[in-house]
Order: C-alpha cells, then sequence, then structure tokens
C-alpha cells in the first residue's frame, strides 16, 4: 500500500511525519499548481466547486508517482465536500486508475465500528507497536500546530519587520527545511528551531501596518493556490494578516464539537447576524468579521470557490455587518476561470482604500 | 385580522396544503405572491446576491412583492425534512439571506423547523401559532386538520395514455414553477409526451437504489431524484428522463453525475435553467430530445416486430 | 515639468502628460493589440519630437499591463486602476460620490464619500456590456460605433433584451432582429440592457447617489450615458476626458509619490529606439512553476516579474 492524500495547506508536513513513523509507504503530491487544476478541469464535472478539481489533479500526480490508496476526510453534508469520495472514486475508477479510498468520515455519521475498520485499513500496514503508532499520531498533530502556528505569525509579523520580506523567506525556508526532514522527531526540532528564529526577525513597533482578516470557505483560504496566493501577496505589501481557519483549527473544532464547546468566541459573536450552523464554515465567516473588527482590524477578505452554498449565505450577510461594524470586507470569488489581473487589481485596489480611509479618520479626528 | 405573507416559491410547492390550512385555520388573511411572472423575477435578481441559484433568487422577488402588503412575512428556515439529512445549505440560511438583501421587510416567521418528527414538528407550529393567536386549542386544531390535509393532498403528476413517457425529475420548486421550467410539463405534453414526477414512486424503491452508493446521499433532494430517476431507467418504465436543473446548483451538480453513471446511455436530458435561459434554445432541446426517443422507440419496434 | 500618466489597458493604451496644475497638455490614444511594449514606444517616438526628458519629472502607470509598463518606462507610481480612476474623478471634482467606469474588458463601479473609495466592485464573470461587447455588436449591425449612441437616442421605443450575459444578449438580438424590429430600437435596447445589467450586477447593493462620474472609453456612448440617466433618474456627468482618466490618475499620483522620493525613475523617451525582448519561461524551482517574465532592453535584463517567491524579481530573496 503506497497512501496519498490531497492537498489541504498544511497538511502534508503532519501526513509526512505520520507515515514516516509508522513507516508506511506514502506520495506526497506535488503542491497543488496550473497542472493539478488543468487535470482536475479536465476530468471533473463542470459545475462541481473548485477544491473537488484540484484535489483530482492531485490523486493523479500522486498515483503518477506510484500511489494506490487516497486518504481524505468526509463529512456528511450539508456541504458538497462529503459528496467528493463518492464522485472521485467514480472518475478515477472510469480513468481506470486502480486505487483505494479511504474516507475518514465523522463517527456520528458512520458509527464507531466503520472508523476503527478504516483506521485498521491504514495501521495494519505499520509494523509498529500500538504504542508506537499513538505517538506517531502525537507527533503529527505538533507537527501541523507548530506550523500553522509558524505560518500564522509570519503572515502577522509582515506587517511589523524593518527589512521588507524577512517573514515571507524565512517562512519559505521553514517550510523547505521541515519538509525535507527524515523523521518526525527531525521536522519537530527543524519547526521548533524557526518558531524561535522567527521571534528575531527585526521589528518596528512603532509601525501601524494594516491589518486584514482573511475569512471564508475554509480550503480556499489554507490552499494557496486555489486563493492565488492571497496571503504572500500580502505580505509583499506590509501588510499583516490573520486566518482563524487551519488545518490545526480544524482538527481541535472537530475534536471539541460533540461537546459543543467547540470555537465559542465565533459562535457569539456571530449570533446576531446567523445563529445557527448551516453547513460549511457561514457562521465561522461571519463571526471571524465581527472579530476582525473587534480586535481592531482594518478590514477583511472573504474568499470562496464559486457555487459555495453555505458562503453565499454568509455573502449575503456581510454588507450588514460591514455597514453595521463600520468595516470594509471585500469577497472574492475564485474558479478555474479567476484571471490573475483582475484578482490583483482587486487586492490592491482595497488595500489603497483602507490605507486612504485610515488617513483620512486620521486627519478628522 | 393579522395579514401573513406567504411567498409562492421554493418548498411552498411540496407543503402548500399544510401551509395555506395552517394559517386560515388560526384565522389569518392569507397574502400569497403571485405566481412567478417578469417582474417578481427582475426584483429577484435585483436584490439577491449574484452568486445564489434561480430559485433562490425567484424566491428573494416573490417576498419583495409582499413586503408592503403584509403585517409577517412566512420564511421558515428548513433546517431538515428526514433524519439525518440535509437540504440545501441556502434553506437553512434563507431567513438571514433574504433579510439582509431586501430593506425595509416587516417581521418575519422564521422559525426554525427540523422537520423529521411529528413531536417536532407540532412544537414548530405552535410556536408559529402563538404569534397569531392565545388559543393553543386553536393552535392545536390547526395543527391536526392542516396535517390530515396535507396527508390526503395529492402530490405528483403521473400522466395517462401517452405514447412516450418520461421521468420528470429535479427539485419540486423547479417542477412546479411554471415561470421558471417555461411550462415544460405542458410543452411535453403538446409533444404527446406524457410525465411522472417522484412523488408516484413509493419511497421504499427509491431507498432501495440508494443502497448501491458508497455513501448514502445526504441530502433528502438528491436521494430521492437519484432513487427515482435509476429506478425507472433500470426498470425501462419510462422512455427517457428530463432533469430540471437551475444554474449553480450545488445539490444537481453532484447528483446529475452520479445518475449519469449509474444509467449509462439510457435517454437523458438536462435542462439548465437561469435568468437568461431563453425559451428558443430551451425548446429545440426538448423537442430533439422527443425526436430522439421516437427514433429509438421506433427502431426497438422495427427489432422486436422481427424477432 | 511635465508628469507622465501611462494606463496600458487590454484593448487600448492611454498615455498623457499633466502641467504642473494637472492639466491636461498631450493626449495619445492606441490599441494596444497584446503588444503594450510596442505601442509604448510608438507613442515616446511621438513624444520625443516635441519633448525633452528632462521636461517629464514624474513618471506612473496603471492598468493591466502595469508591471511591465513600469519596467520599461521607469514608473514613480504602479498603481491599480481603479485608486487611479478615483484619483483622476476627485481632481477634477471633489464632490464625486460615484463613478461608473466601463473600459474595453471590464467594468466598475467606484464609491467614493467625502474624497474617498469607501467601496468599489468590478464585473466578475462576464463581458458583456464593456466596450469590446459594444465594438462587436456595432460590427455586427454595420454601424460605426462613433454612432452607435445616436441611433440609440433617435429610437421612439425599446426591445427588451435579455443582458447579463455576452453570448446570451447577442442571441437575444438576433432573434429580435428576426422578428423585424427596428436596429435604433433594438440598439436602444442593447443600451438598456447593459445598463441595467451593470446595475444589477457591478453596482449590486451599492448606493448610488450624485454625483456621479461616466468614465472609460464607453462614456463616448450617448446612448448608454441617456439609459444610465434614465434608470437612475438624476443626471450622469461625463468627464472632458473621460477615456483617459486612468493614465491622468496615474500621472497625478506620480507627482503624489516623487515628492517623498529624490527625482523621477523615468528612463527617458529614448526607449523607443531600443530594442526590447519580453520573453516567458516556466520556472522549475517549486511545484508552484510561476511563468516569469523577462524584459531585455538592447540584451540586458531590465526586470523580471511574475515569479511569486521573488527569485527572479529580485524583490525579496528567496
Amino acid at each position: 500500500m503506497k497512501i496519498t492524500f490531497p492537498h489541504l495547506g498544511n497538511v502534508y508536513f503532519a501526513a509526512k511525519a505520520l507515515f514516516d513513523e509508522l513507516g508506511i509507504e506514502y506520495v506526497v503530491p506535488p503542491l497543488s499548481n496550473k497542472e493539478a487544476l488543468e487535470i482536475g478541469t479536465l476530468y471533473s464535472p463542470e459545475e462541481i466547486c473548485l477544491p473537488f478539481k484540484i484535489m483530482i489533479g492531485n490523486y493523479i500526480k500522486s498515483i503518477e508517482n506510484g500511489a494506490d490508496t487516497i486518504i481524505i476526510t468526509g463529512s456528511c453534508g450539508p456541504c458538497r465536500f462529503g459528496e467528493y469520495c463518492e464522485l472521485q472514486m467514480n472518475i478515477l475508477k472510469k480513468l481506470n486508475k486502480n486505487v483505494d479510498f479511504i474516507v475518514m468520515d465523522v463517527p456520528s455519521d458512520i458509527g464507531i465500528k466503520e472508523i476503527f475498520n478504516r483506521v485498521g485499513k491504514i495501521s495494519s500496514n505499520s509494523s509498529k507497536s500500538k504504542k508506537e503508532k499513538i505517538k506517531a499520531l502525537v507527533k503529527a498533530l505538533k507537527i501541523i500546530n507548530m506550523i500553522d502556528e509558524i505560518e500564522a505569525d509570519a503572515h502577522y509579523i509582515a506587517g511589523y519587520e524593518k527589512n521588507s520580506g524577512d517573514s515571507k523567506r524565512l517562512l519559505n525556508k521553514c517550510k523547505r527545511d521541515a519538509i525535507n526532514s527524515k523523521s518526525a522527531d527531525e521536522m519537530i526540532n527543524i519547526l521548533s528551531e524557526y518558531k524561535r528564529k522567527i521571534n528575531f526577525i527585526e521589528i518596528d513597533k512603532e509601525r501601524k501596518p494594516l491589518k486584514i482578516a482573511i475569512i471564508g470557505e475554509i480550503y480556499t483560504i489554507i490552499e494557496p493556490f486555489s486563493n492565488l496566493y492571497i496571503e504572500d501577496k500580502l505580505m509583499d505589501y506590509g501588510v499583516s494578516s490573520k486566518r482563524t481557519l487551519s488545518p490545526s483549527w480544524w482538527v481541535k473544532n472537530t475534536a471539541l464539537s460533540p461537546l459543543k464547546i467547540n470555537s465559542l468566541d465565533i459562535k457569539k459573536a456571530s449570533k446576531r447576524y446567523l445563529s445557527l450552523c448551516i453547513g460549511g464554515h457561514a457562521r465561522e465567516c461571519v463571526g471571524e468579521a465581527v472579530i476582525a473588527k473587534n480586535e481592531g482590524f482594518d478590514g477583511a477578505i472573504q474568499i470562496f470557490p464559486m457555487g459555495c452554498m453555505p458562503e453565499i449565505v454568509s455573502k449575503a450577510i456581510l454588507p450588514t455587518v460591514s455597514k453595521d461594524l463600520n468595516i470594509p470586507i471585500m469577497s472574492l470569488i475564485v474558479d478555474e476561470m479567476t484571471g490573475e489581473a483582475g484578482y490583483i487589481t482587486r487586492i490592491e485596489a482595497f488595500i489603497d482604500l483602507l490605507e486612504r480611509r485610515r488617513k483620512s479618520v486620521l486627519f478628522r479626528s | 385580522m393579522m395579514k401573513i405573507g406567504i411567498p409562492r416559491g421554493l418548498l411552498y410547492y411540496n407543503y402548500q396544503t399544510f401551509i395555506d390550512s395552517f394559517f386560515y385555520e388560526l384565522g389569518c388573511e392569507i397574502i400569497y405572491s403571485e405566481n412567478t411572472n417578469k417582474t417578481i423575477l427582475d426584483n429577484g435578481v435585483k436584490y439577491c446576491v449574484d452568486e445564489a441559484c434561480l430559485p433562490i433568487k425567484v424566491f428573494h422577488g416573490h417576498v419583495y412583492s409582499l413586503r408592503e402588503k403584509s403585517d409577517m412575512i412566512f420564511i421558515p428556515r428548513i433546517m431538515r425534512l428526514y433524519k439525518n439529512e440535509f437540504i440545501c445549505p441556502k434553506f437553512c440560511g434563507l431567513p438571514e439571506m433574504v433579510k439582509n438583501s431586501i430593506p425595509n421587510l416587516p417581521p418575519v416567521i422564521q422559525d426554525t423547523l427540523y422537520a423529521d418528527s411529528k413531536t417536532v414538528l407540532k412544537k414548530w407550529a405552535f410556536s408559529i401559532g402563538e404569534k397569531i393567536t392565545n388559543d393553543r386549542r386553536k393552535i392545536e386544531n390547526a395543527f391536526s386538520i392542516s396535517l390530515k390535509k396535507h396527508k390526503d393532498s395529492k402530490k405528483g403528476i403521473r400522466d395517462k395514455n401517452y405514447k412516450i413517457n418520461v421521468a420528470l425529475s429535479g427539485h419540486p420548486y423547479n417542477i412546479y414553477d411554471n415561470f421558471l421550467n417555461m411550462n415544460v410539463i405542458k410543452k411535453l405534453n403538446r409533444l404527446n409526451v406524457g410525465v411522472i414526477t417522484e412523488e408516484k414512486l413509493n419511497e421504499e424503491y427509491i431507498n432501495r437504489q440508494v443502497l448501491n452508493l458508497y455513501k448514502k446521499p445526504f441530502w433528502t433532494f438528491a436521494r430521492n431524484t437519484y432513487g427515482f430517476t435509476t429506478y425507472l431507467a433500470e426498470n425501462s418504465l419510462v422512455d427517457g428522463i428530463i432533469y430540471i436543473s437551475s444554474f449553480a446548483c450545488g445539490i444537481d451538480s453532484v447528483v446529475i453525475e452520479l445518475i449519469k453513471d449509474r444509467i449509462g446511455n439510457f435517454p437523458f436530458l438536462i435542462l439548465k435553467i437561469d435568468e437568461h435561459t431563453g425559451e428558443a434554445g430551451f425548446d429545440t432541446r426538448i423537442e430533439a430530445f422527443v425526436d430522439m426517443i421516437e427514433r429509438r422507440k421506433g427502431i426497438e419496434d422495427n427489432i422486436s416486430a422481427s424477432w | 515639468m511635465y508628469y507622465l500618466g501611462v494606463d496600458v489597458g487590454s484593448v487600448s493604451t492611454d498615455i498623457v502628460l499633466l502641467d504642473k496644475s494637472l492639466n491636461v497638455v498631450e493626449e495619445l490614444y492606441l490599441k494596444t493589440k497584446g503588444r503594450p511594449i510596442q505601442v509604448i514606444q510608438e507613442s515616446f517616438k511621438i513624444l520625443k519630437s516635441k519633448y525633452d526628458d528632462k521636461q517629464i519629472t514624474a513618471s506612473g502607470v496603471t492598468g493591466s499591463g502595469r508591471n511591465i509598463a513600469s519596467f520599461l518606462i521607469g514608473a514613480d507610481a504602479v498603481k491599480n486602476e481603479i485608486t487611479a480612476h478615483a484619483v483622476a474623478a476627485l481632481n477634477i471634482d471633489k464632490e464625486v460620490s460615484t463613478i461608473i467606469e466601463i473600459g474595453g474588458q471590464d467594468s466598475k463601479i467606484i464609491i467614493l464619500r467625502d474624497g474617498i473609495v469607501i467601496d468599489f466592485a468590478m464585473n466578475t464573470v462576464c463581458a458583456a456590456g464593456t466596450g469590446s461587447f459594444l465594438d462587436r455588436q456595432a460590427e455586427r449591425l454595420e454601424i460605426p460605433i462613433e454612432e452607435f449612441g445616436d441611433y440609440a437616442l433617435r429610437a421612439k421605443s425599446t426591445v427588451r433584451i435579455a443582458g447579463r450575459c455576452a453570448v446570451f444578449a447577442e442571441s437575444d438580438m438576433i432573434h429580435k432582429q428576426q422578428l423585424g424590429y427596428k436596429q435604433e430600437d433594438i440598439i436602444k435596447g442593447l443600451c438598456e440592457a447593459l445598463v441595467r445589467n451593470y446595475l444589477n450586477n457591478v453596482a449590486k447593493g451599492k448606493e448610488i447617489i450624485q454625483k456621479v462620474f461616466f468614465q472609460g472609453g464607453v462614456a463616448a456612448n450617448k446612448g448608454m450615458k441617456a439609459a444610465f440617466e434614465n434608470a437612475l433618474g438624476f443626471e450622469v456627468c461625463v468627464p472632458a476626458h473621460y477615456n483617459m482618466m486612468g493614465a491622468i490618475g496615474a500621472a497625478i499620483l506620480a507627482s503624489e509619490a516623487v515628492k517623498k522620493d529624490e527625482g523621477t525613475k523615468f528612463r527617458g523617451f529614448n526607449i523607443a529606439q531600443s530594442n526590447i525582448i519580453a520573453s516567458s519561461f516556466e520556472c522549475d524551482g517549486c511545484p508552484n512553476r510561476c511563468e516569469v517574465i523577462k524584459l531585455e532592453e538592447n540584451g540586458i535584463i531590465i526586470g523580471c516579474f511574475g515569479d511569486r517567491c521573488g527569485k527572479h524579481s529580485g524583490k525579496i530573496a528567496v
């Protein structure tokens, strides 16, 4: 068995470490890029959402590199993500790609027995003891938390750095070094090292950079290729950005949700505008916009794939949030047709808007 | 008398009998929006977020037309119709979508409904009834009368005595809104094609079809249309399937693929509708599809005749 | 003392020179035709005969081709076209509250209050209603585009054209023609459809209040102006240099930028004679596989862009 998985932000660091520890063969697909999207667009139903298409591209590249088993997380609605596995299996079957799918649905939907059955399919390929397996999982979780934290720090510090580009450079180097590690422990050491290093980036505390919150549909905000590398761009512009949703957030949120104590701050913040979970992360999106204002952010950018059902609801609500709280919010919708020129124009114009707005407020006060 | 505005859109088509009767029995004056028309569509397109599908936009248009005529508008938040299933997320956030898009709305009846058991349904009915009257017996009465009427009401279409018969599938609000679907049923009948809809197939058969899937579809709409179309196709109970789908519908983008994968080359026509659908192209597609079925039938008949 | 402004759009490249008090003293309008470098060189040839390099004290670029142009001419300000349009309009009238801008391939709305941009939007999916689409329809009806607006104004009644998407609008127009409607009525109907489409899409949810500026190439079309006024119920103002506003904005932004720095980065009109070659290659440094564009002048690299990491553009080392 040679396992692969679709790219979901920084998950590939944790996955690599986990399989290294378990001694299971795996293929990390090449980072999502134009080629993955082209392949995916070719084989996917036209009206399906963007993440589906990029994922198909990821699988096919991995299969070319020898993968025969695909692991994805599932969900049971109401967003389309939950149906991905079924359609993707059919597509690969039609392409004569002989692969197994292991879908990690949540226990409440498929039963705890089935979960053990599916996990067993993976872990039976590992010769390690049960204790070692659990240790491996713990390390993987530690890694996803660390890399997400480093990334979040870099995105935030970019607004304060004295030498423009320092934090971006450090982040890129960190990712390169981490993925070249030979074991989970080595990766953890590397990440700890960078976590330390990032505090040494020279910053100018007096600077008052623009601060923008990135909100919206989770895949398109954590997977840089799908949002045309918006966070990199914001770093280049010297903007501090913050994004709450990340793989590590997802893990924590999913773990706490049966107890209903997940993301209490977001639930509270969204209450006035959308008090129920309607699927996907629509409620989170609205809540984060409110939190962004409370934390003194200058604006928020919502990103979602064309046709995303939950985010269409939040898009309808955000103008009211923006008006009530006086915080500019821009929605960017991405699909395979998204032209980079117009996209960048919007981002730059939004930054200009925030800058000029701030100046005029200062001027008047 | 309190004037309740009822938008004739989305799930109104499924629960018309119940809704009408319930508010009538509670002693409300019911103000309906007109059947979907150009003005309703235009206002829907104007106020609703761009990315939404046509039926959602049209619903906005219906609400808009009621806003100056009613004391309250009925926009229930429907979370689910069956246990452990969902409907489209947009229904769950429908009150928010509408209220944040259309200015100056009167109060909205938006009670949340998980319609998977009678107890829950009754609770829901009471929470609405109490907004209108203090008389609990009246609410109780209205509820049981309406539920009975709903159960007794005739649902779905099954034409008889047509040479060609097709399964008409898709979300109910696309099938029964004759403005959105440009009178597709009439058009088919005129071409001497009879229609059958999913309500006419026993649910057991629908649920049996779904068992073949790796994962049971978690959308009620998806389970219904998938089970209905594939059952009829596999048992050759119809000559073809027509699927009316609104452009950018997330659920349809999945279900249509699943159906296609299952039925092979069984005649299957997808009619996409959005606010720009031109009637000429729409008609051409229907006629060509019917021609194709006729020719296919002719060949099959010839073959069977020569046996 | 002049400020140079260049707007490299997908359809046209506009160049202006502003004097010290920001009046337009020179304007050039050329079709881009996918060759921005040559077009800039051609126009510089014209400018060179009248002006001296030293007279240019600031240069700014905008438009979708702003990156390539900034390397080529040496720009003090490189700004997106939304900001440029807003700055140019504000320079004419501080009271402007709404800018409707319809260019060759895209349309925008910019909302301003008290002299600052507070909101904006661009068309997302379709090019219906933009200049290229109108050009195409004029061509199809065999009417010079300059007269298109006059036809609309002559119409006695309107034909309703379904208008959101270019493909549908066109087929609906053809259909209406086949039914025998009058040409001017169809053209008026088209203008109204495009305006309706603009208001329902680009301008959705935006509060349009006076003063409204209508700029971009399509503002030349009287039929469109009338249709906007009809739909909005008040006057819409078309500024004198309506089709140069992006370039004017870029020049003004440059004049502001250069004050802070020392001297202009302008490389001079002589680039008109240079041998400029733009080539592109796919970088294989990482799986991002960025398409990097390299600009060479007489064999010497003057700039690279398009890479995400900064390896080639040198903005930020890897």
